[in-house]
């Protein structure tokens, strides 16, 4: 037991109390140590089933159920930390799973961040924006953190369906990116928005037999993409595979790439291409084969 | 309260759950599923969505809601609190 840590923040009267009456154990009355709990500042408590109950720092105080004399002990420790009936709601105290309180920080840590969706919150359905949140989250946890994506795509699609899992797809290839630059040059007048939501519906339907070309992408990678999808497509029995652009860099690219695919002649032979939306600054193409 | 911070938090292994359970009069029913203790019905999010133990993620204060581990479950809670 670390007594110089917890001494640090109260007084060594209080701090000799908590640590007896931790190792005696709480079997015996619990409520004068509840009382010195209150008193202390900024202490969370942990609740666990291993190790025993004991003080980890200055902020943590781990708590074992089973150390209490029954359930019913517990059950009145618990309840009188989290409040009563007569508390507001938002004064009660919160029960959360350790993973849950990490992600539910990092969910607050974005706040205030959301530049993309609140752009496109008006033009887009609504449970759409909220797979794109929570698509963007994902996104920003696993730059953080490297891992956890999985779980969460898993949250996305089970909550979503197919249409979420195209959207995370979608926002983590960076396209929504371009959605926002699309809205930002259409959506001030309604038949711009009409055709803004034309093309992301387009974009949301095609998303699994379409390559979506962005930015980060150079040449090469999007020949690659394209000879890619084209193949799986083809397993699908889809004799097509779509090109979506924008911007013109990316517009750019994609004719530059066609024309190399259209010598070589180890790629499918193009019989027909199907134009759906063609300008400087915004190509949607269909390939058949 | 104010002096413990406004979150508890506990293990995620089932015994741990189970107990932090109970002490909301809430059991696990033989399909795994929250239930109340006393009327045996499942006990659910904000949504209206019953919650298996495995990912049962914390107790919504003040009316036994539940939260689960999902990330829209967690953004909605984080947005009660704004």
């Amino acid at each position: 037991m670390d007594w110089l840590t917890l001494g640090g923040l109260v007084s060594w009267e209080v701090a000799r109390y908590i640590i007896k009456a931790l190792c005696d154990g709480l079997k015996s009355n619990y409520k004068p140590l509840l009382k010195r709990l209150k008193a202390l500042k900024r202490v969370a408590v942990k609740i666990v089933s291993r190790p025993p109950t004991h003080v980890v720092n200055n902020n943590l105080i781990v708590v074992n159920h089973s150390d209490f004399k029954s359930p019913a002990e517990f059950k009145k420790f618990l309840l009188s930390l989290t409040g009563d009936d007569s508390m507001p709601a938002s004064r009660r105290v919160k029960v959360l799973g350790v993973k849950g309180n990490r992600l539910l920080k990092f969910i607050n840590s974005q706040k205030g961040k959301e530049s993309i969706s609140s752009v496109l919150r008006p033009h887009i359905p609504p449970a759409d924006l909220r797979a794109l949140e929570a698509s963007l989250l994902m996104r920003e946890y696993f730059k953080a953190h490297k891992d956890g994506v999985e779980d969460i795509k898993a949250d996305i699609i089970e909550r979503f369906g197919d249409r979420g899992r195209r959207i995370a797809n979608l926002c983590t290839a960076g396209y929504f990116e371009n959605l926002v630059s699309l809205c930002k040059e259409n959506c001030d007048t309604p038949e711009g928005q009409a055709k803004f939501k034309s093309i992301y519906e387009m974009i949301i339907s095609q998303e699994a037999f379409a390559v979506f070309v962005t930015g980060s992408m150079s040449e090469d990678q999007t020949e690659y993409a394209v000879v890619k999808k084209t193949a799986s497509n083809m397993i699908y029995g889809k004799k097509y595979v779509d090109i979506h652009g924008i911007g013109t860099s990316n517009v750019k690219k994609i004719n530059t790439v066609l024309k190399r695919l259209s010598k070589d002649s180890g790629f499918s032979k193009v019989k027909e291409t199907e134009i759906f939306h063609e300008s400087k600054s915004l190509v949607f193409i269909r390939l058949k084969f | 309260m104010s002096s413990l911070g406004n979150i508890i938090t506990f293990e995620d292994d089932d015994d741990t759950k189970k107990a932090v359970l109970a002490a909301f009069d809430l059991e696990v029913n033989d399909n795994k599923i929250i239930v109340s203790s006393k009327t045996k019905e499942p006990a659910l999010t904000p949504e209206g969505l019953e919650v298996p133990l495995s990912k049962f993620e914390g107790i919504w204060p003040g009316s036994l809601k539940l939260v689960r581990s999902d990330i829209v479950s967690l953004m909605d809670l984080a947005d009660s609190a704004h």
